[in-house]
C-alpha cells in the first residue's frame, strides 16, 4: 500500500528525518511514535505530498504521489489547517462530502455511526473557528473517517479529546478497520492507545526509524522504557495535594 | 496532614507587582527589536529596493513643493498669495489625509492584543501603542512638505515663532487626525454600517463641497488656520488640549474594543438557492460557493468587496460627474479597469492566499488543481459581469457616450484582466490569516511585487487609448476583441494557471505555513 525508498528531508541543512526503507501492507494499523520534534508530522506530511522530499520515492498504490490518484481513497487530519474555520461543522462535513462524490443520503448514513462522536446539535451550526479546539478536532477527524476511506493519515488525533472522546474514538476507529480493512496511520503520544489499537508500532526518533514491529505484550514496556517513563515513587507526603492552600 | 517548615517554604510566594516604570523600556526595547526583525525578515531585495525608491521620490517631491510652493502657485494661480491659497485648502487636505489613513493605518489593536495575557497593565499597552501610532509614514510625510514651507516662506514674513507654531499646528491636526482614526476603526468592529454609512456622508459632502464649489471647508480651514502663523500662548495651548483630548479619546475606544468580542458573521441571503445550484456544478460549484462564503465571513475579503461595490458606484459618480476631470485619456483606462475589474484586481491577487489557513487541507484532499483553478477564474470573470451591471445605470444617467467604453472593458477585464491577476496569484507565497486581519484595509500579504504587476494590467490598455485617442471606437474594439479572445481562450489558461499550482505547491505551502 505504502512504498517509501531513501527518503530525506532537509530544512536548512539539517537532516529532519532520513527512511531508508518503510512499507505499509493493505489493512494494518500502524502507530507512529516518538518524541516532540522527532519527525512523525514530517513523515506524515511528506506522505500526504505536502512537503517534497529531498530525496528518494514514496508511493502510494504502486503510484508516486506527485499523481493525484491516491486522494480519492485517502482521509487525512493533520491539524486545523485541514478545517475551514469560517464553515459550521455540517457545512464542512457537506463540503467534504462533495469532494468525495458521495451524495446527500450516502453521507448522512455514513456519518450515522459519528453523531456521538460529533459536537452536539447547539455546536453543529456554529463555525468552526468558535469550536473549542476539542470540539472543532472532533469535526477535523470525523471528515477524514466518514468518507470510508482506503488509507487513513491521522496526527495526534487522542490528543486535546476528553476521556470518553478519545475512547469514542478508539472505538470508531476499530469499526472502521472492520468495515472496510482500511490502512491506517496514526501517530500519537499516546502509548496507550497505540499499542491498545495498531498492530504495529514505528518508533521514530531524530528523524529516524529505530524500531519497527509489531505489537506484542511488551510493546508498551519497551516504548516506557525508550522514553525514559520512571515508576510512580513519589513520597507520599510530597505526592499530596496541599491541603493548606 | 500537617506540613512541615521546610514543605512551606516550597510553597511558591505571591510576586510583587512590577510598575509601570519598569514595563515601559521593555515594551520600547521589544518594539524596536519587532522593527528591525520586520523589515530584516522581508527579505525581498528587489521589492525593499522598488518601495525605498518610491517612498524616496514622495519625500522629494514633497520637499520641492513646500521648499519651492511661491514658483508653483505663481504658474497655477497667478496673483494669489501662498499662505492664503495654504490656510484655505488645509482642512480639505486634511480630510483627504484622514480617508487615505483610514484606508491604509494598521490599527494597533492587533499588536496590543498579541500583549494581553503578560502582567502589563491594559491602559499602559494602550496607551503605548497609541503614543507609537504616531510615528506614521501617515504623520511624517506630510511634515516633509510642511517643514520647508514654512522655514522658507512663513518665516520670513511671521518670524521663526510664527512658522514654530504653524508647523506645531499641522503637527497636532496631524496627530488629531492619527487618533481619530483609532477612534473609528475601533468603532468598526461593532458598528460597522454605522461608521461606514457616516464616513461615506462624510466623504460625499466633502466632494461635493471642493467639485461644486460650496466653499464650506475652505471658509473653516481659513478660520482654523489663517491666524496659526501669529505667536500665541493661548492658541497652543489650544492645539496640546486638542491633541490630548483626541488621545484620550483614542486609547478609551481601543480600551473599550478589546474587552468586546467580534460580532457573529453575518449569514449569506438566498444560501438556500445558491447552495442548490452549487449543487447542480458538482466540486467547482462547490469551491465557488466556498469562495462566496470565505468573501462574506471574513472580515477583509468582505471590506474588497464592498469598497470595489462603491468605486463602481458613488466615486464613479464623482468621476463621471465632475465635468472636465474625465478630460484625461489615461483616466478613461483607470475608470474602465476599476469600474467592472477593481474587485478581480484587488481581491484576485491574493486568490489562493485567501486560503492560505487551509489549503494544506484542500491539496490533501481529492480536490485537484484544475477544478481549484477553474472555479477561481469563474468567480473572478463573475465579479467583472456583477460590477458592469451594477455601474452601468451611472454610465447611462451620467456618461452615455462612454458605454462601449465599459462594454470594451468588461471584456478586457473578464478576458484579461483575470488572467493577468490569476498569473500573479499562483506565484503568490505570502499567506493571510483571515481570522487575523482584523483591521480595514490591512494591506497583509502584499508585497511591491503585486503593486507593479498592476503594470502590465493597466499600461497596455492605456497606451492603446492613447494611441488611438483620435479614433477611440476603434481603440475600444480592439480592447474587447482582446478581451474576447481571453474569454474563448479560458480553458487553455485555466490549464497553465493550473499546472503552475501543481508544481508550485509545495513552495506555497511552505510560505503558507510561516503565516497559519
Amino acid at each position: 500500500m505504502i512504498y517509501i525508498e531513501q527518503v530525506t528531508k532537509r530544512y536548512d541543512g539539517k537532516t529532519v528525518l532520513e527512511v531508508p526503507q518503510w512499507r505499509a501492507s493493505e489493512g494494518e494499523i500502524i502507530g507512529l511514535v516518538g518524541s516532540n520534534g522527532a519527525g512523525k508530522t514530517t513523515f506524515l506530511r511528506l506522505l500526504l505530498d505536502l512537503i517534497e522530499p529531498d530525496t528518494g520515492e514514496i508511493q502510494i498504490d504502486g503510484k508516486a504521489i506527485s499523481g493525484s490518484d491516491w486522494k480519492q481513497f485517502t482521509g487525512s487530519y493533520l491539524d486545523q489547517r485541514f478545517l475551514i474555520d469560517y464553515l459550521s461543522g455540517d457545512e464542512f462535513l457537506d463540503f467534504i462530502r462533495t469532494i468525495y462524490g458521495l451524495s446527500r443520503a450516502e453521507a448522512e448514513q455514513a456519518l450515522t455511526p459519528y453523531r456521538t462522536f460529533l459536537p452536539t446539535n447547539g455546536d453543529a451550526n456554529k463555525y468552526l473557528r468558535d469550536l473549542s479546539t476539542g470540539n472543532a478536532k472532533k469535526v477535523g477527524i470525523t471528515a477524514a473517517m466518514f468518507v470510508s476511506p482506503r488509507l487513513l493519515i491521522l496526527d495526534e488525533p487522542f490528543a486535546n479529546l476528553d476521556p470518553p472522546s478519545q475512547l469514542r474514538l478508539k472505538q470508531l476507529l476499530r469499526d472502521l478497520h472492520a468495515a472496510t480493512g482500511a490502512t491506517m496511520l496514526i501517530s500519537s503520544h499516546d502509548l496507550v492507545h497505540v499499542t491498545d489499537l495498531c498492530d504495529r508500532i514505528t518508533l521514530i526518533d531524530h528523524g529516524k526509524v529505530v524500531t519497527d514491529a509489531a505489537t506484542s505484550d511488551e510493546t508498551l514496556e519497551e516504548l516506557r522504557t525508550f522514553f525514559g517513563e520512571v515508576p510512580d515513587t513519589a513520597a507520599p507526603d510530597e505526592a499530596a495535594p496541599d491541603s493548606t492552600a | 496532614m500537617p506540613h512541615s517548615s521546610s514543605d512551606s517554604s516550597r510553597r511558591i510566594r505571591p510576586r510583587s507587582r512590577v510598575g509601570a516604570r519598569k514595563l515601559l523600556p521593555l515594551l520600547i526595547r521589544q518594539q524596536v527589536k519587532f522593527r528591525i526583525r520586520s523589515f530584516k525578515a522581508q527579505g525581498k531585495l528587489g521589492s525593499s529596493i522598488v518601495m525605498t525608491l518610491f517612498g524616496a521620490y514622495i519625500a522629494f517631491t514633497l520637499f520641492t513643493l513646500g521648499a519651492f510652493l511661491p514658483v508653483f502657485v505663481e504658474e497655477i494661480r497667478a496673483g494669489m498669495t501662498t499662505h492664503a491659497l495654504v490656510d484655505r485648502h488645509t482642512v480639505s487636505t486634511l480630510v483627504g489625509l484622514f480617508f487615505l489613513r483610514f484606508l491604509l493605518q494598521k490599527t494597533p489593536k492587533v499588536q496590543v492584543e498579541s500583549f494581553l495575557h503578560l502582567p502589563f497593565p491594559r491602559w499602559l499597552l494602550v496607551g503605548f501603542f497609541c503614543a507609537a501610532s504616531v510615528f506614521s509614514a501617515h504623520n511624517i510625510f506630510p511634515l516633509i512638505f510642511a517643514v520647508p514651507y514654512a522655514v522658507r516662506h512663513l518665516a520670513p514674513i511671521y518670524g521663526a515663532l510664527g512658522a514654530v507654531q504653524w508647523v506645531a499646528a499641522i503637527v497636532g491636526a496631524l496627530l488629531v487626525s492619527n487618533f481619530l482614526n483609532i477612534y473609528v476603526r475601533s468603532q468598526l468592529t461593532n458598528h460597522e454600517r454605522k461608521v461606514l454609512l457616516g464616513l461615506g456622508t462624510l466623504l460625499a459632502l466633502t466632494l461635493t463641497d471642493e467639485y461644486l464649489g460650496g466653499g464650506v471647508l475652505g471658509s473653516l480651514s481659513l478660520a482654523i488656520f489663517g491666524d496659526m502663523h501669529r505667536p500665541s500662548w493661548m492658541l497652543a495651548a489650544s492645539i496640546l488640549s486638542v491633541v490630548v483630548g483626541a488621545g484620550l479619546l483614542a486609547s478609551g475606544a481601543l480600551l473599550d474594543s478589546l474587552r468586546r468580542e467580534d460580532p457573529p458573521a453575518v449569514p449569506l441571503a438566498e444560501a438556500g438557492r445558491l447552495h442548490e445550484l452549487a449543487e447542480r456544478w458538482d466540486l467547482a460549484g462547490h469551491l465557488i460557493w466556498l469562495e462566496l462564503r470565505l468573501m462574506w465571513r471574513n472580515r477583509r475579503p468582505r471590506h474588497y468587496l464592498v469598497v470595489s461595490l462603491m468605486f463602481s458606484t458613488v466615486y464613479l459618480i464623482f468621476l463621471l460627474a465632475s465635468p472636465g476631470v474625465f478630460d484625461g485619456v489615461a483616466l478613461g483606462a483607470v475608470i474602465g479597469l476599476f469600474a467592472s475589474g477593481g474587485f478581480a484586481l484587488n481581491y484576485g491577487q491574493l486568490m489562493f492566499s485567501w486560503e492560505s489557513n487551509y489549503m494544506e487541507g484542500l491539496l490533501a484532499r481529492a480536490v485537484d488543481t484544475r477544478t481549484l483553478t477553474r472555479s477561481k477564474t469563474i468567480v473572478l470573470q463573475g465579479s467583472c459581469l456583477v460590477l458592469f451591471v451594477v455601474s452601468l445605470p451611472v454610465f447611462m444617467v451620467f456618461r452615455p457616450d462612454l458605454i462601449p467604453l465599459h462594454v470594451a472593458f468588461l471584456f478586457y477585464n473578464a478576458g484579461v484582466t483575470t488572467q493577468v491577476i490569476l498569473e500573479l496569484a499562483t506565484r503568490n507565497r505570502d499567506g493571510v490569516d483571515l481570522g487575523k486581519s482584523g483591521g480595514f484595509f490591512n494591506y497583509e500579504g502584499f508585497s511591491a511585487r503585486h503593486w507593479l504587476w498592476f503594470l502590465p494590467t493597466a499600461v497596455p490598455p492605456t497606451i492603446l487609448l492613447i494611441v488611438f485617442r483620435d479614433t477611440p471606437s476603434l481603440a475600444w474594439s480592439i480592447l474587447a476583441g482582446v478581451g474576447l479572445l481571453g474569454l474563448l481562450t479560458t480553458e487553455l489558461w485555466t490549464r497553465r494557471h493550473a499546472r503552475r499550482v501543481s508544481r508550485r505547491k509545495h513552495a506555497m505551502l511552505s510560505g503558507f505555513a510561516i503565516r497559519t
